[in-house]
């Protein structure tokens, strides 16, 4: 019995551990309820510090299995099934889902301006950098909200 | 519209989270969070850093062709075509809000068109500025004028040139007057100037400050300008 609390409680850490990071930012960020300044900031320093909190959890899980190996069969699988959920847990946590919802744009195409297709009536978002020109249709940044690019010689970063 | 060059790093932004309604945004180089609303860092390295604005304006495609006929307008991805709504509004005026707004005087989903002069912010109706397409009105003491072209075409500029402040009042469709005669037009420059300055040899094209414009939502607005008043109430 000596072996098998220490392997459990190791096992069920990391997962805890791995869920947290998933769950946190996702749970707190989640449209249409207010995010207060407090839970805001614990929900960003899971998403900025998640990848230590990872390998920490991963380690745990690891150790966990290398404790139950020696108890038998049924430890054994035990641990390496809170490993693979651990790890589990952990991958899916490193998908951007916001970026799955509106999916980012690296390569812009830009037409002149009497080619774009659009009807006349269309809003842009116009900007202008010396003589340098761009227009960026609503309807397209409704939807991707982030577009990194460069007008001119200036990098700029379009939001809506 | 942000500059993404601050303190010498170019940043490459991606969407991050979600804010009382507004988006995060997270940088590759430092992995710092950011408001797409204010362009200020809140989390991470550079925590309290402020992104420059790069002034842009909503026009129709008709008038940014006019204004800018070598510019170019953004593509929208081929695959995404089905994604993209023109008129998406009228669907997200019913999403629920979660910011409370009874103690004021608009509903939360009020469209109003806000900007910010000498720290002090104003909030225009959608309803006025379609009423009155021509608003002359002083900020701090900054005197502007706010011209709509029609739905969300809006300028704004600092009325005031060499210290003197226009009096402006509608031309024609494309023009403004000022009270010494000079036509000024949608870009807020003098395009007809009175007999009694072009005498002054020394005058170069005049162009008014633009004051960036936000359409948005009353809630929204009042949420991250909490000292805003609305005008003509």
């Amino acid at each position: 019995m000596s072996t098998r609390r220490p392997f459990v409680l190791l096992g069920l850490g990391a997962l805890l551990i791995a869920l947290a990071t998933l769950i946190t930012p996702l749970w707190v960020m989640r449209p249409f309820r207010p995010q207060g300044p407090t839970e805001l900031a614990v929900a960003l320093w899971v998403l900025r510090f998640g990848p230590w909190l990872l390998l920490g959890a991963g380690l745990m899980a690891a150790a966990a299995v290398v404790r139950a190996w020696p108890g038998g069969w049924w430890r054994r699988s035990g641990a390496v099934v809170m490993l693979l959920l651990t790890l589990g847990a952990g991958g899916l946590s490193r998908i951007n889902v916001f970026e799955k919802m509106f999916e980012p744009m690296p390569a812009p195409r830009f037409a002149a301006a009497s080619e774009s297709g659009l009807p006349d009536e269309a809003i842009v978002m116009a900007v202008r950098v010396g003589e340098a020109a761009r227009a960026y249709p609503v309807e397209v940044m409704a939807y991707h909200h982030v577009l990194n690019d460069v007008v001119g010689d200036q990098p700029i970063v379009v939001t809506y | 519209m942000w500059a993404r060059t601050i303190q010498g790093k170019t940043l490459t932004f991606h969407l991050a989270g979600i804010h009382n309604q507004n988006f995060l945004m997270r940088d590759e180089e430092t992995g710092s969070f950011w408001q797409q609303v204010s362009g200020e860092c809140i989390a991470g390295p550079m925590t309290g850093a402020q992104l420059e604005r790069v002034h842009s304006d909503e026009l129709t495609v008709a008038r940014f062709r006019v204004e800018s006929s070598a510019g170019q307008v953004l593509l929208g991805e081929p695959d995404r075509v089905g994604s993209y709504e023109r008129d998406w509004e009228p669907g997200i005026d019913k999403l629920p809000t979660v910011v409370d707004t009874s103690d004021s005087l608009l509903p939360p989903r009020a469209l109003v068109a806000g900007i910010v002069v000498s720290g002090q912010a104003r909030a225009y109706e959608a309803s006025r500025l379609a009423a009155d397409p021509v608003i002359l009105d002083e900020l701090g003491e900054v005197p502007v004028v706010l011209w709509s072209g029609g739905g969300r075409m809006l300028r704004a500029f600092e009325r005031r040139l060499d210290g003197k402040t226009l009096l402006l009042a509608p031309a024609d469709a494309e023009h403004l007057r000022d009270a010494e005669g000079s036509l000024w037009d949608f870009r807020g420059c003098a395009v007809k100037v009175a007999a009694a300055k072009a005498d002054d040899a020394t005058a170069g094209p005049s162009c008014m400050t633009p004051v960036p414009v936000l359409w948005d939502y009353w809630f929204d607005w009042r949420a991250y300008n909490p000292e805003t008043d609305i005008y003509g109430r």
